[in-house]
């Protein structure tokens, strides 16, 4: 990189780049795509407003339920949130700066040009910080203004917090970057992304089920006086004077207690000389590193496979070429990226807390175990509905670009859709069966309800898997950069409203027959049998409505044929 | 074997191809040559089925593109400009997967795969994964699948991009070998070269639409520029046909 152009005019030319990127998308895509950034901004600000009045509703249940104990457990719920977004943020940003740094698009046409060093790396800094930090600067605000509300505090406040709140978040920020630098130099550069990827996920899945056991329910309910000391102790977070979190907590904690004193002031001094010290020592290892590893991520990209027939392929032989040719693929395609198969460790997370939730709800009774497991359906819907939108959606946008070997060879469309529906039907199907069986049987649900709930939520996998496949094929986006971006996409987010509404009706639809089971039960007068028929059959309506429908769609669509599905207009 | 009836194509209000009509014979190298944006890529993905024309008849091999859309992909290799492949696959697994595609199995596909990896000299890399795999070396890898099937067909994309020298050489007479053999083989190329060695005919599409369609002679001979190469010939055609000095009026189709 030579020192053709100077910092500041290096910083502005990419700076106006960015912005006209992003100004050219409603430019050119017109009224639709301000209508849908309005919607987008109203669903997020929607979001801030719940997390709002979560925390607000949590410092309240403190406040009444601990009393004496409220300004304590008040301090760990700071500590905890600035632990929390320190972590992720560490976690996240080293990812991102592996991206930002090195495989993003636009780096070689960069780093060849005549750019100020300094004002490249100060560019890509900050749109690395902003794309993993910007869902906690967005979503972590709230439980301070509610801190705020709820303490009777000045606005003065907020001043005092949001430049520490701020540091705390280039802090991680600034070690993620530096650890992705360093790792990018001592690792082969195609293993870099795994790693990281790898633990990332997993230390995400440990935290999220590590921050379950601790069983934070217990915040909402009387604390007896002898296991008093016994609870603080459980609730109180390993603190140390080197840590940047216990700096910001330690200011919050001044801020709420004595104002802008010394204290405060001497925290702040530390977390702006940490990001100081940490600016200065990413600069240095930028300029030692960087250029031999950017090479390094050509040179490494050669990788030898193990030459075999392997079992997939022997499996996949025996059924039909086409539907088995793309099972095969697909298999050894998200075998060999990481970024996919390491998402499983959340998913694992997220099945074990399930059934623990179950476990730690006291239930007396056929009613509540019936209920419960009659939510837990719609619950499992939700969570379905999200794997399918992350995993199932992008399905098509992932043949990208290399759609047109489908689509120039003689594949009929259908029997290309059944593969991907198979690929991704087969594990849905399980998920939805673990997290509903599952938990029925942990709560002691039995008989024709289980039955019906084993049934219900089978269908629902099977028709949610059709519905996220056929919308994707629908709204498709082949380029991207990450996976993460097609689901995020205006389809991804339209076929997860559409898996909601499936779901909430199917709720509907199937309380008839729940209602009649339990009003059987009781020996009360309930619904007629035919009431509970014409809710069943309406279910069953439904999800093929929802299943096949979109799938029709999706295969009209990719028969009208792909504009640009693989090589340019010329 | 590659028939096409006044075909259109529009993209909203933009007609990439206007009323366009050829016949290409069978064991005839036929060369689409014309300016960017001129509809030649258009055209090449309506014969290959990647796209459906707004208006016209297309058919390859008797095959209506449209209504016999995978008798005919059957019958057609197609390789891209710039071949977008899997990149986690290995140039093996890729071919076995395209070849299960067009109904190859067991030992067939297994000395096929082989056999066009050998020619397309990519032996040693063949169990590497093709995200490992230079520009040229991806192009050569989608020739190798393309023609694992023996297609009757091979429609052609920019076809030198990428290649070295020698691999240019090799790919040239590959398809005067497969004209021999009585494959069509239907290209574009900005390379005129090219066009001019390997082509028994050549048509030029400017604005969507056939200004000229013949041998290189005969098109020397349409340009009033007999004896000149296929570049002279083709730029004056093209910029004659901008409109200043016509000779061959926008609306003229080829023959």
């Amino acid at each position: 990189m030579g020192s053709g152009i100077g910092f500041l005019r290096t910083s502005w030319l990419l700076a106006a780049c960015r912005v006209r990127q992003t100004a050219n998308i409603f430019r050119f895509r017109g009224v639709r795509s301000v209508a849908w950034a309005l919607a987008v901004m109203l669903l997020g600000a929607v979001f801030v407003w719940l997390d709002h009045l979560f925390f607000l509703r949590l410092i309240a249940a403190i406040q009444e339920k601990l009393e004496f104990l409220a300004p304590f457990m008040l301090q760990q719920l700071v500590h905890t949130l600035f632990l929390s977004f320190f972590g992720l943020l560490a976690l996240s940003s080293m990812s991102s700066s592996i991206s930002g740094f090195f495989m993003s698009r636009e780096i070689p046409m960069l780093v060849s040009s005549p750019l100020s060093p300094t004002g490249f790396i100060v560019h890509r800094f900050w749109l690395v910080f902003f794309q993993s930090s910007w869902m906690i600067l967005v979503f972590g605000a709230p439980p301070f203004f509610a801190y705020r509300y709820r303490l009777g505090l000045e606005w003065g406040f907020l001043v005092g917090w949001a430049p520490a709140f701020f540091l705390l978040c280039v802090i991680p920020a600034l070690i993620g970057s530096i650890l992705g630098m360093i790792l990018m130099r001592l690792l082969p550069a195609s293993r870099v992304s795994q790693a990281v990827s790898f633990i990332s996920l997993a230390a995400a899945s440990v935290i999220i089920i590590l921050f379950r056991m601790s069983r934070p329910e217990r915040l909402f309910m009387e604390v007896p006086e002898e296991e008093v000391m016994g609870f603080v102790e459980a609730m109180t977070i390993p603190e140390s004077p080197l840590l940047p979190t216990s700096w910001a907590a330690s200011a919050v904690r001044e801020l709420t207690n004595n104002g802008f004193s010394g204290p405060y002031w001497k925290n702040m001094v530390f977390l702006f000389g940490a990001t100081l010290g940490l600016a200065t020592l990413f600069f240095f290892i930028f300029r030692l590193f960087y250029r031999e590893s950017l090479a390094s991520v050509d040179e490494g990209k050669t990788r030898r496979v193990k030459r075999q027939i392997s079992l997939v392929e022997r499996m996949s032989g025996s059924m039909d070429p086409v539907v088995g040719s793309y099972l095969f693929k697909d298999v050894l395609l998200f075998a060999r990226d990481p970024s996919r198969w390491t998402q499983l460790f959340l998913l694992g997370a997220l099945v074990v807390l399930y059934v623990y939730n179950a476990f730690s709800f006291p239930l007396e009774g056929m009613f509540y175990r019936n209920l419960i497991a009659f939510m837990n359906l719609a619950i499992s819907g939700f969570v379905l509905s999200a794997l399918c939108v992350r995993f199932v959606f992008p399905a098509v946008s992932l043949e990208g670009q290399s759609l047109w070997i489908t689509l120039s060879s003689p594949v009929p469309m259908k029997r290309f859709f059944l593969s991907k529906y198979l690929f991704a039907a087969f594990p849905l199907s399980l998920i939805s069966l673990a997290l509903s069986m599952g938990t029925n049987l942990v709560i002691g649900v039995r008989g024709s309800m289980m039955v019906l709930f084993t049934l219900a939520s089978l269908a629902m996998a099977l028709a949610l898997t059709g519905l996220s496949l056929g919308m994707g094929a629908v709204y498709p986006k082949y380029d991207f950069e990450n996976e993460g971006q097609i689901a995020a996409s205006p389809g991804g987010v339209a076929s997860m409203i559409l898996s909601l509404g499936y779901i909430g009706l199917m709720v509907v639809f199937l309380a008839a027959p729940v209602y009649r089971f339990f009003s059987h039960r009781l020996g009360l007068a309930g619904l007629a049998r035919g009431d509970a028929l014409l809710g069943l059959t309406g279910a069953g309506i439904l999800t093929l409505a929802f299943g096949v429908l979109p799938v029709l769609a999706g295969l009209r669509k990719l028969g009208s044929g792909v504009p640009n599905p693989g090589f340019d207009r010329s | 074997m590659i028939l096409i009836k006044g075909l259109h194509k529009r993209y909203g209000d933009f007609e990439a191809v206007s009323g366009l009509d050829l016949d290409v014979s069978a064991g005839e190298v036929f060369g689409f040559l014309g300016p960017n944006g001129a509809g030649k890529t258009t055209t090449i993905k309506v014969l290959s089925g990647l796209l459906p024309p707004s208006e016209g008849k297309v058919e390859v091999g008797g095959f209506d593109v449209v209504s016999q859309s995978l008798q005919a992909k059957a019958i057609t290799g197609f390789i891209p400009d710039t071949p977008f492949l899997f990149e986690r696959l290995t140039g093996r697994e890729f071919l076995r997967f395209s070849g299960r595609l067009y109904g190859l199995e067991g030992e067939d596909l297994r000395l096929e795969v082989d056999r066009q990896l050998e020619f397309f000299e990519l032996v040693s890399w063949a169990d590497n994964l093709i995200e490992s795999y230079s520009h040229g070396m991806k192009k050569r890898l989608a020739m190798g699948a393309a023609l694992l099937h023996g297609p009757k067909v091979l429609i052609v994309d920019e076809p030198m991009v990428g290649l070295d020298p020698k691999g240019s050489r090799k790919v040239r007479k590959l398809f005067r070998d497969l004209a021999k053999g009585g494959m069509t083989v239907f290209l574009t190329t900005h390379e005129l070269s090219t066009a001019e060695a390997v082509c028994d005919r050549i048509g030029i599409v400017h604005h969507g639409v056939m200004i000229a369609l013949g041998s290189v002679k005969e098109l020397a001979e349409m340009a009033k520029a007999p004896g000149s190469d296929l570049e002279e010939v083709f730029l004056r055609l093209t910029l004659e046909n901008e409109g200043q000095e016509g000779l061959f009026p926008r609306q003229v189709q080829g023959k």
